[in-house]
């Protein structure tokens, strides 16, 4: 199964299982938690379920197109189950055999993970799911985000499509994985991972990154004062990656990088309160009448 | 036979998603020890209780319990006699009412100092009405370090509880826990084609379970991986690198665990063995294989959970993930080895130790003062060893590879090849590695002396900075790992035979925090006592009796290394004729002194002046000058550390106290002259509680 047919796949599974099928987020971020359809969809009482692909951008993780198994840019496959059901993790098995992996032949283990993510002030316990040793999802039961405690609780299954389509296709480096009709991915990327590590790592202007930095997480505190929580949200996601960014440069010191950390998650904490406000006067639309 | 006598099978398993592998030992005990207590508070009897598991199932078994509790005689009080017969001695409806309660007639109740009282019979309650509230309060009393919420119901467990199967003989008792009630189906194995299996009683389900591919006993799935695993180490060409902390890890990850072997290029064994083995256990979980001469084979060994999979299949991807693993092993060694270890002290500074204690760098500074003073004590030719160590030690804490999450249990482990790798003298290079030692209870010490003294120091460290801090462990929250701390004291001190004070060492650490450098003086006592309390389990591992014990660590403790040797020689002593006399006489001496004497005497305390103008009996001045003779010829005995010499000396008194006692009365009416005996008493226990407080061991006639 090349690329596009296994994103095509999850998508149909999970619509038939009753998700939507939410599009990636038109803004850069490290992880799918960061799109609206999780991070904000988790929040309150209504239900949602979703799934969808996202291209997600790590500047740290970059090897200059070097490393087999390693990108500053890669695809989550994500899926939002909320509440979670009570069969969620043979759904997930299912998926599995739906993109073509045997799993009579294979070793699937869940293996103890509690899934932190300090910047949004989230937390969540689960697993990372392994195949035959390899780590290809991340599943977690969502506890808290944006600092609130939740309820009720979402099932969260997040994919790592390129370590799955290396698998499946049998080859030794992402940049060998079939995306269709004869592509490779590293016929798309390969030459995006040597440009972009040179700038993550070497080129970018720290000076300017702070600059975004300061204004973005600005812009949030003002758009949250004015309650337009949603365009707030955007600006916290911004100053997430410009942080990430800073951060591959070199640019924070170990003993700064918690403070900045800290101001992350005070912006997180902040959209979290307000959107769950904003459903509130909406009436919770989605709650079933 | 009775309802009462028949004995009946329980089963109670709990059902989850896959528990976190380290939850799963402590969960077994809790739950059996949750059953077991209220079993007993229920009155319901059994003859056996155990609890087994997977990682997806806790599974109770109580054989032989009791079908109903016993019924219970007993006594009622009601109202006051006043209260309950009007003056015409018939019923009140107060008396009426308390006669109906126990549905008890007139005759069966009699008044006693002024209240109705009667004897009731309570008829016991059947087992399985109890069973439901006795079980899921178990449940709920399990305590994880971390637990979760899955569903509307807000139960917390450590992780989804799906399923619950309760089964009294064949009858189900319908226990509740969150949304699950339980039934007769369990579950089988994940990859089994009928998940759902039918449980039709008790005694059925261990046979239930293995047809579901589920190898319910822990005992049994250990020894089989065992079996396994060195049958496919062999056939890889060696032996395996036993693991058993590692064997008890995996035993927990799989329902019906299978082994498969595989290989990783011999171009990665020019890594050091312990990253290689690093690199396989701790994420992996994989075992390692050496050959006869114990030299690492390029092989690993993977245990694996699906009992219809050909091995062949699951290896390569084993391998592939073990290979990038090595290869970033490899990635950071190279990185890491263009930076010299002392290059990287500086921005040590940049890394905050514990919050409110400053950075590794002060730590570093802190250390390198602290051993090079210890060794100055205990280790003169190991002065600049430890203080060179020191300087490094905390070094390797920033270079790639302990950074990676993966690989921080190579923390000094690092440390020292980097440090041999770039020069160091061995000596140097060797003590940075044995700074963690011993890493956990039953760990090797510090095999050098530099090693001893940087371990040391780096120990009471963190004893001294954390309770400076306030960070003291309470209960079983010891997130600083104090208590391993203390006990690598101890340890160390008793293996060298090191001579020193606690408490100067207390103090001499203290002195290195900017941030309470004042407060020495205060915590001193306090980490004494915290590293006593490990001292008492040390002796009690070696087999020491409590009373001993006691005896020991009730006086002025607070040189270790004496501990020790005075614990030997209360042992010796023992056995020697005359020492139960020696002691009865000895104890006369002290029980006589008020009842809250303190027994813990520093050595530079004063005790209350004796006044020979207040003797009034020769024998008192006599047993004074021999007093204060022994206690030179003490100091000087206690100072060569010859403590069964100490001993000896301080018999020669006994003639004397013997005649005082006889000749004296302590107690005398004169004020003055009483206190002034009592006091010449206090000198003579005060020099026995330079050994230890006699009085407290047991002597059996």
């Amino acid at each position: 199964m090349n690329f596009q047919e296994i994103i095509q796949t999850l998508q149909t599974f999970w619509a038939n299982h009753g998700c939507l099928v939410v599009q990636p987020y038109d803004l850069e971020k490290g992880a799918s938690t960061f799109n609206p359809a999780t991070f904000l969809r988790v929040l309150g009482p209504e239900p949602w379920s979703s799934a969808n692909v996202e291209p997600c951008r790590r500047p740290k993780d970059g090897r200059y197109g070097e490393n087999p198994n390693r990108g500053q840019h890669y695809y989550q496959f994500q899926v939002i189950l909320k509440p979670a059901p009570a069969d969620i993790q043979d759904l997930y098995r299912q998926s599995l055999a739906q993109i073509g992996l045997p799993l009579d032949q294979h070793d699937i283990r869940f293996t103890e993970d509690d899934w932190e993510s300090p910047t949004l002030g989230a937390a969540g316990l689960g697993w990372q799911v392994w195949l035959d040793g390899l780590e290809i999802t991340q599943f977690t039961y969502f506890q808290q985000m944006g600092g609130i405690e939740l309820n009720p609780i979402a099932g969260e299954i997040t994919y790592g499509l390129e370590r799955i389509a290396m698998f499946l296709q049998g080859v030794e480096s992402l940049f060998d994985i079939e995306w269709g009709h004869g592509v490779k991915y590293g016929d798309l990327f390969h030459a995006n991972e040597v440009q972009w590590s040179t700038y993550n790592f070497e080129a970018s202007d720290p000076q300017t990154l702070f600059d975004a930095f300061t204004a973005s997480e600005k812009e949030t505190q003002r758009l949250l004062g004015l309650n337009l929580v949603l365009p707030a949200y955007d600006y916290l996601v911004k100053s997430s990656h410009l942080f990430n960014l800073l951060d591959a440069r070199g640019a924070i010191s170990v003993s700064e990088r918690v403070g900045y950390i800290t101001r992350l998650r005070n912006l997180a904490k902040g959209v979290a309160q307000g959107y769950l406000k904003h459903r509130e006067d909406l009436g919770h639309p989605l709650l079933k009448k | 036979m009775g309802l009462a006598m028949s004995k009946q099978d329980l089963l109670f398993e709990i059902g989850c998603e896959e528990l976190p592998v380290d939850y799963i030992a402590p969960a077994q005990r809790q739950l059996l020890a949750a059953v077991e207590s209220k079993l007993n508070e229920a009155r319901l009897t059994y003859t056996a209780l155990d609890c087994d598991a997977t990682p997806r199932r806790l599974v109770l078994r109580v054989r032989g319990l009791s079908a109903a509790q016993p019924d219970l005689e007993k006594e009622v009080q009601g109202p006051t006699a006043a209260l309950a017969y009007a003056a015409d001695k018939t019923l009140t409806p107060a008396g009426e009412g308390f006669l109906r309660k126990y549905g008890l007639t007139a005759e069966q109740v009699e008044v006693r100092t002024g209240r109705l009282l009667a004897q009731v019979r309570e008829t016991g309650k059947p087992a399985r009405e109890l069973l439901p509230d006795i079980l899921s309060a178990a449940v709920n009393s399990l305590a994880f370090p971390k637990s979760m919420r899955w569903e509307v119901s807000q139960a917390r467990f450590a992780r989804p509880i799906r399923w619950l199967v309760a089964l009294l003989s064949d009858e189900v008792i319908p226990v509740v826990f969150g949304d699950v009630t339980a039934g007769r189906i369990t579950r089988s194995h994940p990859l089994h084609s009928v998940s759902r299996l039918e449980v039709k009683s008790a005694a059925d389900y261990a046979q239930v379970l293995e047809q579901g591919w589920v190898v319910l006993s822990v005992a049994k799935r250990r020894e089989a991986l065992k079996q396994l695993l060195a049958v496919r180490a062999a056939e890889s060409g060696g032996r395996l690198v036993e693991d058993e902390e590692l064997l008890d890890m995996v035993v927990m990850m799989a329902e019906k665990p299978g082994v498969v072997a595989g290989g990783f290029k011999p171009a990665y064994l020019h890594i050091a063995r312990e990253i290689i083995v690093t690199a396989m256990r701790e994420h992996q979980r994989y075992f390692a294989v050496e050959d006869a001469q114990g030299k690492l084979l390029p092989c690993f060994l993977a245990v694996y959970d699906n009992p219809l999979a050909d091995p062949v299949n699951i290896r390569p991807g084993c391998e592939r993930v073990l290979e990038a693993r090595l290869k970033d092993a490899e990635f950071f060694f190279r990185e890491d080895m263009k930076k010299p270890l002392a290059s990287l002290v500086p921005e040590l500074e940049r890394v905050l130790w514990i919050k409110g204690l400053g950075s590794l760098l002060d730590k570093t500074k802190r250390l390198e003062t602290l051993s090079e003073w210890l060794a100055a004590k205990l280790e003169p030719s190991a002065q600049a060893t430890a203080k060179a160590a020191a300087h490094l030690a905390k070094a390797d804490l920033i270079t790639n590879m302990v950074q990676e999450k993966e690989f921080t249990s190579l923390q000094g482990i690092m440390g020292t090849f980097y440090a041999a790798a770039q020069g160091a003298p061995e000596a140097v290079a060797q003590a940075i590695r044995e700074q963690y030692q011993p890493r956990v209870a039953g760990d090797a010490c510090p095999r050098t002396a530099g090693g001893r003294m940087l371990a040391l120091a780096d120990k009471l460290d963190n004893l001294v900075g954390c309770w400076g801090a306030g960070l003291i462990p309470t209960g079983a929250k010891d997130p600083y790992a104090l208590r391993r701390a203390a006990q690598g004291i101890v340890s160390i001190l008793l293996e060298a035979v090191y001579r020193i004070s606690l408490t100067e060492m207390v103090l001499k650490a203290a002195k290195g925090f900017s941030q309470f450098k004042e407060k020495g003086a205060e915590i001193a006592a306090p980490v004494q006592a915290f590293i006593l309390g490990r001292m008492e389990t040390e002796l009690a591992n070696r087999q020491y009796r409590p009373d001993e014990i006691q005896a020991l660590l009730a006086v002025w403790a607070d040189d270790l290394g004496a501990v020790a040797q005075k614990a030997e020689m209360l042992r010796t002593l023992r056995q020697e004729p005359g020492f139960a006399d020696q002691i009865t006489t000895f104890s006369r001496v002290v029980n006589i002194l008020p009842k809250n004497t303190p027994r813990a005497w520093a050595p530079e305390a004063v005790l209350p002046a004796i006044l020979p103008e207040f003797f009034q009996v020769e024998v008192e001045k006599e047993l004074y000058r021999a007093a204060e003779q022994a206690h030179k010829d003490l100091n000087r005995l206690l100072a060569a550390g010859n403590f069964s010499g100490a001993f000896k000396r301080l018999t020669e008194l006994l003639p004397l106290i013997d005649r005082f006692f006889t000749d004296v009365l302590v107690m005398d009416q004169d004020e003055a002259v009483k206190t002034n005996r009592l006091n010449l008493l206090l000198l003579i226990a005060r020099l026995l509680w330079t050994l230890a407080d006699f009085s407290r061991l047991v002597i059996s006639a």
